[in-house]
């Protein structure tokens, strides 16, 4: 395992500057490094290592004084993140001067990522159950807006096609069938009802319900799909790839999840063009890597931190050469619970239940789902251009939410859907994964 | 290699499971941080007493959300007894969430509520009848393990489902809590004449209102510590300024500000910790 690791730079630098990151939470990173470091017992990789370490010291988040009373603001922001869509009107990260506040403000209002504006309104405490919230102090509900300046045209045009696409499921799709598109297209999650949130949860598959990593392999494959059909250069069909995953990234949100999965697709796509073997373990490094320097405190979202675990799961124990020898059984069934089994204990650890019959759940609504993607993709496109055909096509999709639907509230219904676990440690989860990992070094030494 | 990894594999589970174990034997008990709503905890020697389960609003649910995981850390996977002060969702709002999730073997409940459609919705709900349900009429003192409870009705004729609020008094080792519901200061003067057991920690009434906590349930008790279990940007101005004014001298908490407030015995007396200001190396042993 030493040997495999001491070969992949990105790697370390990951582990290294997670770890400086994490510091602002936690004391155990500093246990984590000081293992690392006898792990690696390599100067060469131990300084690097260690260098990664100071820089994710030194940009770790600030744990914010909390805001505790009401009282009125007026002033100055820039705008953090993108606006999102929630039951009560949009929400985004702002900055005023060094301070994170959230956002929440009306649906009508036309703010965008980078923007500078003179807002109004009430500033509050976070709610109980808001956690670090990427390290807000509270948040404002905003009553007015000025515009003093607007940031990148790209992340206007993210919204604007996120915005489209919206309307156009919204008129063609019933209300239950449009809110579970829109979350799986373009993770727009506000009309999801509760009731299906949790039944997706009891069925293991509440991964699907909003744009991560496994649409980003869904919206790469149909583009490629589509390209192949055209006689243009190799590098020029990547290079539209991936243009249109960075703007489907944008127009979902800009998640960890997808920024990870589009960095990683930007690794492997390339390489394949070059004629060069794609090393998932460094792609997963470089996009973790990225990830933590463009915004520290994403090292303590969930999403994050579910999709760094399930990638690194499949990258690890889906050996090229062991899978090739599989039988197609064992090809269809693996990946699925190996990233199950991959982020069990984060899952367990912070949630207190497991999906036991998540490899199921996966193994047959995720195929559904990524047709759906597909559909409603082309379906939104042709619409755009033939509008017949768009609605059409838009017929398929409704019978397949239906299915999603319904197998789901049925699936989260039978016996043993959800397990209950015993609370357990931070400790104990690294020891989990660390158990993990002997079995990556016992598979990795039989290939 | 495959003996050092079984080895190791084995030391590492060994650990887990002695982990997960052993975060269930330490005596404490806590108020829980679950919004505008009570709830709160104690355990000595496994057993396992809550009053009240926090709100249920809308899409939030405080069972779910903060009892559930603040009481799996704490390693709690069994209620002996879970009283319920009055029937107003936000002290019974969250009791549907956590009887899924934790057994409960015993419901504990003011006589005046047998027919109150509220609580009896909700304890149908999750699942309760007849034997599971104990109502209270009279004063009364039940032991649950080292758990003594002594139980308080208010008066019959009450106005109201918050001044029908059940006095809840747990004793755990050297301390005695109260936990009044939401009552009012006329009930807390009804309990004094009941000569309820003197406290040392108390939770102010009614989130803290200016309608309880009165002067006179203060200087009958003197109280080392007075928590304030509130929600955070509550409508209602909870705790009224009026309220933390009279508690000043005795050491104040409030749940909305310090997170969940636990208590933790240590062999002699007990130690406080806040989520909100907690060393986090004790998060690293669940300690």
């Amino acid at each position: 395992m030493r040997n495999e690791l001491n070969h992949r730079p990105l790697i370390w630098i990951a582990i290294g500057l997670g770890c400086g990151v994490s510091t602002s939470f936690a004391p155990w990173p500093w246990f984590a490094i000081l293992g690392s470091s006898l792990l690696f017992r390599n100067l060469r990789t131990i300084v690097p290592l260690l260098l990664a370490f100071t820089v994710g010291f030194l940009i770790r988040p600030a744990i914010p004084e909390l805001v505790r009373e009401e009282s009125e603001f007026e002033g100055r922001v820039s705008i953090d993140s993108m606006p999102q869509r929630g039951a009560l009107g949009q929400s985004c990260l702002a900055e005023i001067g060094s301070e994170r506040y959230l956002l929440y403000f009306s649906a009508e209002e036309n703010l965008a990522l980078g923007d500078e504006a003179v807002i109004q309104g009430e500033l509050n405490a976070l709610s109980e159950s808001a956690g670090f919230s990427s390290g807000a102090r509270g948040t404002i509900k905003v009553s007015s807006v000025r515009l003093l300046s607007e940031g990148f045209s790209i992340w206007r045009i993210g919204q604007q096609v996120a915005d489209h696409f919206r309307k156009t499921v919204e008129n063609h799709l019933s209300p239950e069938s449009a809110a579970l598109v829109r979350g799986v297209c373009f993770n727009q999650t506000d009309a999801i009802e509760q009731s299906d949130w949790e039944a997706f949860r009891r069925f293991g598959i509440v991964h699907l319900l909003s744009a991560s990593g496994f649409h980003v392999f869904v919206v790469a494959g149909l583009l490629l799909a589509i390209l192949n059909l055209i006689p243009i250069p190799r590098w020029l069909q990547i290079a539209v790839v991936l243009g249109a995953l960075g703007l489907f990234a944008i127009a979902a949100g800009l998640r960890p999840p997808i920024i990870r999965s589009v960095l990683m697709t930007a690794v492997a796509l390339p390489a394949y063009t070059l004629r060069r073997e794609p090393d998932g373990l460094s792609a997963v490094g470089l996009a973790s890597v990225v990830n933590i320097l463009v915004n520290p405190s994403v090292i303590v979202e969930l999403g994050f931190q579910l999709s760094v675990l399930s990638t690194l799961g499949l990258v690890m124990f889906l050996d090229e050469r062991l899978v090739s020898t599989w039988p197609k059984w064992k090809l269809v069934l693996a990946p699925t619970l190996i990233a199950t089994l991959a982020t069990l204990p984060l899952i367990g650890f912070v949630f207190g239940e497991v999906s036991l019959i998540g490899v199921i759940g996966n193994l047959v609504i995720a195929p559904v789902v990524a047709a759906i993607i597909v559909l409603s993709l082309i379906a939104w496109i042709l619409g755009s251009v033939a509008p017949p055909l768009g609605d059409l096509v838009w017929l398929l999709v409704e019978p397949l939410t239906t299915f999603t639907l319904r197998t789901t509230e049925l699936g989260g219904t039978l016996p043993g859907s959800l397990i209950r676990l015993p609370g357990f440690s931070v400790l104990s989860l690294v020891l989990m994964y660390l158990l993990l990992l002997t079995f990556w070094r016992v598979r990795h030494e039989k290939s | 290699m495959r003996k050092v990894s079984g080895l190791i594999a084995g030391v590492l589970c060994v650990s887990v499971a002695w982990d997960a174990w052993s975060h269930r034997t330490v005596d404490q008990f806590s108020f829980i941080q679950v919004g505008q709503g009570d709830c709160a905890v104690f355990r000595e020697k496994g057993t396992v007493v809550m009053v009240d389960t926090g709100p249920r609003q809308g899409s939030f649910d405080a069972g779910r959300r903060l009892v559930w995981p603040a009481i799996r850390d704490l390693g709690i996977d069994r209620i002996d007894c879970l009283v319920l002060s009055h029937p107003d969702m936000d002290h019974i709002g969250g009791l549907l969430s956590i009887s899924q999730r934790v057994r409960i073997d015993r419901i504990v409940v003011s006589e005046v509520f047998r027919n109150h459609p509220v609580m009896q919705h909700e304890l149908q709900s999750a699942g309760f009848s007849g034997h599971q349900i104990q109502y209270i009429n009279q004063n009364s003192r039940l032991t649950f393990g080292n758990l003594r409870i002594s139980l308080y009705p208010a008066p019959p004729d009450s106005k109201s489902d918050n001044d029908r609020s059940l006095l809840t008094v747990v004793e755990t080792h050297n301390k005695a809590i109260a936990l009044t519901g939401d009552a009012s200061q006329e009930i807390e003067r009804f309990w004094i004449q009941q000569s309820a057991p003197k406290c040392q920690i108390i939770k102010a009434g009614h989130h803290g209102s200016n309608l309880s906590l009165s002067t006179d349930w203060l200087n009958y008790h003197q109280p080392e510590t007075v928590v304030f279990s509130c929600g955070r940007n509550n409508p209602f101005g909870h705790p009224a300024p009026e309220a933390v004014e009279r508690a000043v001298g005795s050491n104040i908490l409030r749940t909305d500000w310090d997170g969940n407030i636990t208590f933790w015995w240590t062999g002699t007396n007990f130690e406080k910790s806040t989520t909100e200001k907690s060393s986090p190396l004790m998060k690293l042993f669940n300690r």
